[in-house]
Order: C-alpha cells, then sequence, then structure tokens
C-alpha cells in the first residue's frame, strides 16, 4: 500500500500539491450540497433530490452565462433554478405530506431528464459553448514566494476559484445561522419536534418551505461550480452521484456543518488519491473511490461514535 | 437517543400510501383504482403532451412512435424480455416494501449479481450440461443479490437502523465492487475494452417455444420470462394467501403493532430484505443469461429506481404491477426510437417517469382529501368526521 503511495508520486511535493488541490476540487461541490442536506434535515425534511437540484444548477450556469454573457448571472440563474427544483420537493412533501422519498426521486428523474432534453434541444452534439465567462479564479498574490516552504501554499491555495473560498465561508456562516442565531434554533426545532415548535407559535410549514428551498439553491449552486466553475461546460449527467456522496458526507459529519465540511474533504482526498492510483493498481482506486460509502455504512453503524438524525426527519408534519 | 430510535421507526412507516389512509373508506373499488392507479399515469402521459407541443414536437406522432418503436417487427420481443428483469424487480422491490422496508439498493445488488455470474459463466461453459450450468448462474445471482442486502437487514434489525442510508450506501459500494471484478478478476483477456468474456450464444437462455422464427427475423424470448411472471405468482400468493405474508404486511403497517402482536419482528426484516435481494439477483440473472451475455464496466441500466414508481401504482400488488411492467418496458424500448425520430433524447422517457411519482403524490392527496369529506382534519378529528357519516 504504502509502496503503491510511494510509486504513484503521492508523497512528492508535486504529488502531494495534485492531490490537496484535487481534494478541495472533490470536495467543494460536495460541500455545497451537503451544507444545503443540513439546511433541509434540520428542518426535518429528507432531501434525496439533492442529486437533481445540483444538476439543474450546473446546466442552468452554463446556459445562464452563455445567454446573459456575465458568470454572476449565470450564477444566480441556475441558483434560482435548483430553489425551483426545491419548491417542487417542499410543495409535495410539506404541503402534499408525499412521502419525501417519492417526491426526491421523482426530482432526480425530472432533473436528468430535462437537462439532457435542453442541453441536445440548445446546442445539440457541439455540447455546451468554450467561449462562455467562467467563474473566475482568485489570485492571492501574498502567497507567492514565501521563503522557506517552497511553492506549496502557492500552488495550492493561490488561485482558487471563488466559489471555494465561497464554500468555506458558508460553512462558517452555516454553523452561526444554524447554531447561534434565532432562526437556526426555528429550523432545528421543527426538525426535531414541530409540534412543540407550532405550539410556541413557530410557523413550522413556512419554515420547512424556506429549508427545502435554501438547499436546493445551495445544491445548485455546487453544480454551478462543477460546470461553470471547474470545467466550464455542461456534459450529459455530470453530477454522476455527487449528490448522494453529499448526502453521505452530511451522515458522516453528523448532521454538522464542520463534520460536514471534514467529510467533503476527506471523501474529495480520497477521490483523488483513486485518481491517482488508477494507472498503478486498479482495484486499490476502486477501493478509494468506494471509500465515501464505506466509511458513511461504517459511520451509520454506530462504529464511530453514533450519528443521530434530527428526530422529525422523513416525517410529514400535520397540523391541528 | 429513544427520539432517533422512534425517529427512524417512524421513517419505515409512511410507505405504501394504500396503507397509510386504509383502503377505500367511503370511495368504491372501482373509482379507487381509477383514480390510485391510473390516473397518476394519464396525467403524466397528458402533461409529456402539453411539453412535447410547447416544444414543437407532435406528440400524437411521438405516443405513436414509442408504440411502433417498441412493438412492430421484433421489437416487441425486446420489449417482452425487458419485462423480466424489471418484473422480477418489482416482485422484489415488493416484497420488501410490504413489510415497510425501503430496500433502495437494488441497483448495486443488481449490478454485483450481473457481474458474477458474467465472470463465472464463461468458466462453467462445457463442464456440466448447459441447463445445470443456467440452474447454477440463476442461483449464484440470487445469493449475490441476497447477500447485498445482508448488512442493512442486520443493521435494521438489531440496531433498528434506517434502510433509505444503508441500502443506498450498500449500493454504490456494490456498483464499484462490480467495477474491480469487471475490469479486474473476470476482465476478459482477448480484449482490452473492460468487459467479461461473453458467453457462447448456446450457453443464453433457451427461448419460449414458438417465439422463434427466423423468416420473420424473430430472435425469440427467453424463458426468463416464463421465471419472472412464475415469480410474480409466487409472491402474489405468499403476500395476500399465507400467513407469512399477513405477518409482512402488519410489520409494514405498525412495527409497535407487529411487536404487540408477537411476531419476531427482526427475523421478519432479515427474511423480506434477503428475499428482496434474492429476486433482484434473479433479474440481473435474466438479463445477463438471456439478453446480454456479458457485462461491459460501464453498464449500469438503473433499471431499480425505474420500477419504483411502478410499485406503488400497482399498490404492490404483484400480480397487478404486471401491465405496468410491461408499459415501462415498451416505453424503454420504443422510447428510444420515439426520441431518436422527434430530435429528442431518449432520456426524455425519464421526464414522464418522474412526472408519473408526482401525480401519483398529487392524486394521492386529493382522494385522501375526498375521503375524509373535503377536510383538512387529520388523524382522530377526521375519523369522527368520518364516523359521524
Amino acid at each position: 500500500m504504502s509502496q503503491l503511495l510511494i510509486a504513484s508520486g503521492a508523497f512528492s511535493e508535486a504529488g502531494l500539491t495534485a492531490l490537496v488541490s484535487g481534494a478541495i476540487l472533490v470536495g467543494v461541490p460536495l460541500l455545497f450540497a451537503g451544507l444545503g442536506e443540513l439546511v433541509s434535515e434540520r428542518g426535518g425534511v429528507l432531501n434525496i433530490g439533492l442529486e437533481g437540484m445540483m444538476l439543474t444548477g450546473a446546466f442552468f450556469a452554463v446556459w445562464g452565462s452563455d445567454v446573459t454573457g456575465s458568470w454572476q448571472l449565470g450564477l444566480a440563474i441556475a441558483i434560482v433554478a435548483g430553489g425551483l427544483m426545491a419548491l417542487l420537493h417542499a410543495f409535495f412533501s410539506i404541503t402534499l405530506r408525499a412521502d419525501q422519498i417519492v417526491g426526491g426521486t421523482a426530482i432526480n428523474f425530472i432533473a436528468l431528464g430535462l437537462t439532457t432534453y435542453l442541453l441536445i434541444k440548445i446546442y445539440g452534439d457541439e455540447g455546451t459553448p468554450t467561449d462562455i465567462q467562467t467563474i473566475p479564479n482568485v489570485h492571492l498574490g501574498f502567497l507567492d514566494g514565501i521563503p522557506g516552504i517552497g511553492s506549496f501554499f502557492e500552488d495550492v491555495f493561490g488561485r482558487l476559484n471563488l466559489m471555494i473560498w465561497v464554500a468555506i465561508a458558508l460553512v462558517v456562516v452555516t454553523w452561526i445561522v444554524v447554531f447561534k442565531t434565532p432562526v437556526g434554533l426555528r429550523i432545528r426545532s421543527v426538525g426535531e419536534h414541530p409540534r412543540a415548535a407550532d405550539t410556541v407559535g413557530i410557523n413550522v410549514y413556512a419554515i420547512r418551505y424556506g429549508s427545502v428551498t435554501l438547499s436546493g439553491m445551495l445544491a445548485a449552486a455546487g453544480g454551478a461550480y462543477l460546470s461553470l466553475g471547474f470545467v466550464g461546460s455542461f456534459e450529459d449527467n455530470m453530477t454522476a452521484g455527487r449528490g448522494f456522496i453529499a448526502l453521505a458526507a452530511l451522515i458522516f459529519g453528523n448532521w454538522r456543518p464542520f463534520g460536514a465540511a471534514a467529510a467533503c474533504l476527506l471523501f474529495g482526498f480520497s477521490s483523488a488519491l483513486a485518481k491517482a492510483l488508477q494507472e498503478f493498481s486498479l482495484s486499490v482506486s476502486v477501493l478509494f473511490e468506494a471509500l465515501p460509502y464505506v466509511l458513511t455504512l461504517v459511520a451509520v453503524a454506530g462504529v464511530i461514535g453514533r450519528s443521530i438524525p434530527p428526530a422529525s426527519v422523513g416525517r410529514p408534519y400535520v397540523k391541528q | 437517543m429513544t427520539d432517533a430510535t422512534s425517529a427512524t421507526a417512524e421513517l419505515r412507516e409512511p410507505l405504501p400510501p394504500s396503507e397509510a389512509t386504509g383502503g377505500h373508506a367511503g370511495m368504491g373499488p372501482v373509482a379507487d383504482v381509477l383514480l390510485r392507479s391510473i390516473l397518476p399515469l394519464v396525467l403524466a402521459l397528458g402533461t409529456g403532451a402539453i411539453i412535447l407541443a410547447a416544444i414543437g414536437v407532435d406528440p400524437i406522432q411521438y405516443y405513436k412512435d414509442i408504440w411502433s418503436g417498441g412493438v412492430e417487427f421484433a421489437a416487441w420481443q425486446d420489449t417482452a424480455m425487458r419485462v423480466a428483469p424489471l418484473l422480477l424487480i418489482a416482485v422484489g422491490l415488493i416484497v420488501a416494501f410490504k413489510a415497510g422496508i425501503w430496500n433502495l439498493g437494488m441497483d448495486g445488488q443488481f449490478l454485483l449479481a450481473a457481474a458474477v455470474i458474467a465472470g463465472i459463466g464463461p468458466r462453467l461453459e462445457h463442464h456440466l450440461p448447459n441447463a445445470i450450468n443456467l440452474i447454477v448462474l440463476f442461483l449464484i445471482a440470487g445469493a449475490v443479490g441476497a447477500v447485498w442486502t445482508i448488512p442493512p437487514a442486520l443493521l435494521k434489525a438489531r440496531y433498528e437502523l434506517n434502510e433509505i442510508i444503508t441500502t443506498l450506501m450498500m449500493s454504490f459500494i456494490g456498483i464499484n465492487l462490480a467495477g474491480i471484478l469487471v475490469k479486474g478478476t473476470f476482465q476478459d483477456p482477448t480484449t482490452t475494452t473492460p468487459q467479461t468474456r461473453a458467453l457462447d450464444f448456446s450457453a443464453l437462455l433457451p427461448s419460449i417455444p414458438g417465439t422463434e422464427s427466423a423468416s420473420r427475423r424473430w430472435p425469440g424470448i427467453h424463458i426468463g420470462l416464463l421465471v419472472a411472471l412464475a415469480a410474480a405468482v409466487v409472491v402474489w400468493f405468499l403476500i395476500s394467501r399465507t400467513s407469512f405474508g399477513l405477518r409482512l404486511g402488519v410489520l409494514g403497517a405498525s412495527v409497535r403493532s407487529a411487536r404487540h402482536m408477537g411476531l419476531d419482528v427482526s427475523r421478519l426484516i432479515v427474511v423480506s430484505f434477503l428475499l428482496s435481494g434474492l429476486f433482484v439477483g434473479f433479474a440481473a440473472a435474466t438479463e445477463i443469461l438471456g439478453v446480454k451475455g456479458y457485462v461491459r464496466a460501464d453498464w449500469n441500466p438503473a433499471f431499480g429506481l425505474w420500477v419504483v414508481p411502478l410499485v406503488f401504482l400497482a399498490r404492490l400488488n404483484a400480480l397487478a404491477v404486471i401491465p405496468y411492467v410491461v408499459l415501462l418496458s415498451l416505453a424503454s424500448i420504443g422510447g428510444d426510437f420515439a426520441a431518436q425520430n422527434a430530435g429528442l433524447t431518449s432520456k426524455f422517457t425519464l421526464l414522464l417517469v418522474g412526472l408519473t411519482l408526482l401525480f401519483m403524490a398529487l392524486t394521492e392527496w386529493i382522494v385522501r382529501r375526498v375521503e375524509l369529506g373535503g377536510s383538512y382534519l387529520p388523524g382522530a378529528a377526521a375519523r369522527r368526521a368520518r364516523g359521524r357519516e
């Protein structure tokens, strides 16, 4: 195993830079979606349509940037589109009290069908245009040439995409909002004990609508980073299950922002490692690819502490 | 922890909408079937037609193309063969859903079973009579599917862990593991394409007598279809005519009642999971031994999720699900042709499946309101209101 790591150059400085950068690149879209799922589940609604909402965001970011000629508007359109998808999920799971798995699955189907259809309809076989305005990188000049530590910091952190910094800020913001503000208390209370929340005058439906919609907007921002920030184009089903990994990361992170962020980076690292190892050993590489799922399974099985979901997640609330 | 336990216990309960509302109070069974099982489909097709018209595609032509692409020439045979895996997965889901268990790991169970028998199949060839080979491979596929449900089953039975997450995780692990097997252990040494060795044509499932015709270019329908139909009958009988089925139903309706009645809940959970995985494994066997003959690393038909809406529309009845499965097979075989003709992507069919799910939830809500006499009042208040009628 360690020989493999050495052989693959993971321990050289260039290898390490590539691994850390890879972990960030893979982890950041997960982070947006994972934080979205956190808000939704803390509010008591399981959002299994995360994958579809990411995909929606990924498409509409590219389309929006292409049509308006500005990445800011592209990103905004993506977030609105993701929010609308989430609103659909909210309507079905909160107002109609439909099963949340059924609603989320429907969202995933519809998003995949819709984005693929639009991709072919608008852009045909050539794919999305290559000259669209993408989300810029942020150049931190002060990291250049810090003496003594080589170029590691400069290479890894010097030119990160704007969305990466936004994601990092969002982790802190989510933590503050969910755990330190009255709004956060309301969200958590409707997720733990909606009846009690209702009794003290909290509008359970409004809070749940808000948290589900926000989750869709965040997931869409993650998708937008993937398409408009990272590769600069949209491909058919480009999220490829990342929504489900984000769901896993949230569980592995025990429904907490910093926990989820650590899980996203860990999963990103494992995926970057899988990529680096691909040409040396296929099976080891695939093992690292499956690691997030194994770790999450182990985590929910209670081997590493106990992960406890919000008490009312998945249960529709009926006002009396 | 007690709170979390009750949450996970509740999570199993919101299942089948039919069970939740206790069937057709205040409405005839015919109206019930029309509203709950047929209306959602009609609404989805109608909305699909509106969407098609809006984007400038003639909806009538599109649906006609689905029909001709799925039925004309030899296509009806492809449609019939597609029924086999879909029906077996549906049957597997019914066994689990009836017990209130969300087995969402069917894609991993399916792909892993497919990879294992596609790898072992060519090695067994020519050693034993073909019939025995096929039976052995069928059983192996079933066993792989069943084994892959054991971790979620035990975690749920022993620690009351929510199976939605565990089965999803097992599904992804299964898909990855199937990838390792296909690219590694079972890789066909004669090609660089990551795929298993293909089974000999003669080693595939035989055709149902009379369905083959060289003059009409019919390839023949493999007997996997009969296996699937038989499985549907068996499961229908098991669930509606045996005490085991009754016990599954009680568990699905309420875990607490099941415990109160003295049922061995843990054992029921494990058995229901195993049966579910067994049928999903069989589904993989019909597809590999009947149609494909090999597995390529990038092959993942994701049949599992397609089937979920059908199972609910059929209200967890293994016989009633058959016409829906036929319809879905038709849509999946004919949909490609129709989409191609209309200049759309074949994923457009997914949109229809998603819409069906949403309309199902919508009609369920309306039906429930009608049943409650137009009242929003849930629970006890509604029961009181209904009692007065």
